[in-house]
């Protein structure tokens, strides 16, 4: 569904990638492990359109997207949620959600049935409908993110690093979600730092370092790995 | 009593003329992040196409303003696309230079076409009303009527549609606008014309008893300044008060301190505001 060939992004003259090589088929759930400045946020900001790379392409059902603008991408069926969430903290969590939706603002019903299948994800989202955004816990943030995400109906969920700065209990909360979108027919593509529960509900792994995949594998085998267990383990 | 009374109907008059063009300038700051300081000489053409249509074509006022209204709008849109949006990657100095160069070159080019006199539009509503004692012209009330009105539209516009809504989603997180699909070209457009469309409004509305002329939008782009640090940028309930208390310290500073003073009086309130809230009244948390 998702296939990313031989991407170089650089930021001026420091490579931030190279010739990364991915593919996610659809239904499956990917994610790529990674440290800290490995690139991980490099890589999805690039799928989503918000950094051009400097070559390489990446296909999406067999178009090429790598060139069109970031807003596009939703139409064609990607949502990503974004490291720092990028909610409008200024309004009401409700009104992040339809704005999630913003793609399909002619399909009231569609929009009312997605809304429903969020606030069922997250309960919490509904008793806080009229909150603003920026005032909610980080945990109950990450959840109207990815729900905002959810909203446009996407076939390709991208979630960079939900689980940042989240207490342990939240961060399964947010997890278990996500399995539950990926089981209803969603394809996820997930970042993490936090190998441990990520390849426990993933079906595969990736594993980036300094800007290039260095292993990737079924996400049973890769726990099993010694240098993944030691280096995103612990 | 009663003068006190007038003067604060004034004030009222004033505030509402500074609220319609700060809120356009304040939207407009919210989504470039620089001040579109041609924002006044928007306001301004919109007086003369007012003013044009209702002399030389013999225009009705109400229809004269929604044409002007329009024409703003187009205007509006077309700086944006050819004044800002090249500019939209280019560092804040090239804003500033590109907005300022907009402002000098649509104030040369209105002398050029009008001249510089000073005209007024002609006055329909120029009657006499006794509220309560106080004398009070037609047109002020329908200024203030006239303001509060697209006020309350503006709001429903921005809080209550979808649309609308996209000018705040991508003034509070641009990229979390682009993730949802939002087309930050068309908000952008959107923006400039909502704007540009208050701003006309602002000067059909005055036009009768301020007058039109190439200087005028130099001169409240600096007031409104003024009201948008004061209000906090970027902020609307902001740049509402702050527009009437502006107006309303002018009218009563006028009045009560010196005529003289009235201009230098915004530059007062502006030192006392930001020396005891240095980002303004309703400061939006950091970008």
């Amino acid at each position: 569904m998702l296939k990313l060939s031989g991407i170089n992004v650089s930021y001026g003259s420091y490579l931030a990638l190279q010739d990364v090589n991915i593919e996610v088929n659809k239904g499956e759930f990917v994610v790529l492990l990674g440290a800290n400045g490995a690139g991980k946020s490099t890589l999805f900001r690039t799928i989503s359109g918000l950094l051009k790379p400097t070559s390489g392409s990446i296909e999406f059902k067999g178009h090429k997207i790598e060139q069109l603008p970031a807003f596009k991408m939703v139409n064609l069926g990607i949502s990503q949620c974004l490291e720092g969430r990028a909610l409008f903290s200024h309004m009401p969590v409700k009104q992040n959600l339809l704005l999630g939706g913003y793609v399909r603002r002619n399909d009231k019903e569609g929009i009312k049935k997605s809304l429903t299948m969020v606030y069922e994800l997250f309960p919490v989202l509904k008793e806080k409908e009229n909150d603003l955004a920026g005032s909610l816990s980080g945990g109950q943030q990450q959840m109207a993110a990815i729900g905002r995400a959810l909203m446009s109906d996407p076939e390709l969920l991208l979630l960079d690093e939900p689980s940042i700065g989240l207490a342990p209990i939240v961060v399964q909360q947010v997890f278990d979600a996500v399995k539950i979108v990926n089981k209803a027919g969603k394809t996820v593509l997930l970042a993490e730092q936090n190998a441990h529960l990520a390849l426990k509900v993933s079906h595969r792994g990736y594993v980036l370092e300094n800007g290039r995949v260095v292993m990737h594998d079924r996400s049973d085998v890769l726990s099993g790995n010694e240098e993944v267990k030691k280096a995103y383990i612990g | 009593m009663d003068l006190l009374i007038q003067q604060v109907v004034n004030g009222f008059t004033l505030g509402s003329i500074y609220c319609l063009v700060a809120l356009g300038l304040t939207l407009i700051y919210g989504i470039m992040e620089v001040p579109n300081f041609a924002h006044g000489h928007l306001y301004m053409v919109g007086g003369y196409v007012t003013f044009f249509m209702m002399t030389l074509y013999g225009i009705n006022y109400w229809v004269s303003g929604l044409i002007a209204g329009i024409v703003l709008a187009v205007l509006g849109i077309l700086l944006e696309r050819i004044v800002f949006n090249p500019m939209r990657n280019s560092p804040s100095t090239n804003k500033f230079i590109a907005a300022v160069g907009a402002m000098m070159f649509i104030e040369a080019v209105a002398r050029v076409l009008w001249g510089s006199d000073f005209r007024s539009i002609p006055a329909i509503y120029d009657n006499v009303v006794m509220i309560g004692g106080v004398r009070l012209t037609e047109q002020r009330l329908i200024i203030i009527a006239g303001a509060v009105i697209l006020m309350v539209a503006l709001y429903l516009f921005l809080k209550h549609t979808l649309i609308g809504s996209t000018i705040e989603a991508m003034a509070q997180n641009r990229d979390g606008a682009s993730l949802v699909g939002i087309d930050v070209n068309r908000v952008a457009m959107l923006t400039f014309a909502v704007a540009s469309l208050l701003a006309s409004a602002a000067a059909s509305l005055s036009g009768p008893i301020f007058l039109v002329y190439p200087s005028m939008g130099a001169l409240i782009i600096m007031k409104v300044f003024v009201i948008i640090v004061i209000g906090g940028m970027g902020s609307i309930p902001g740049a509402v008060l702050g527009s009437f208390i502006l107006g309303m310290t002018e009218s009563l500073g006028a009045t009560y301190i010196s005529s003289n003073y009235k201009d230098v009086i915004a530059f007062a309130i502006l030192v006392l505001i930001l020396s005891i809230k240095p980002s303004g009244l309703f400061a939006k948390g950091g970008h």
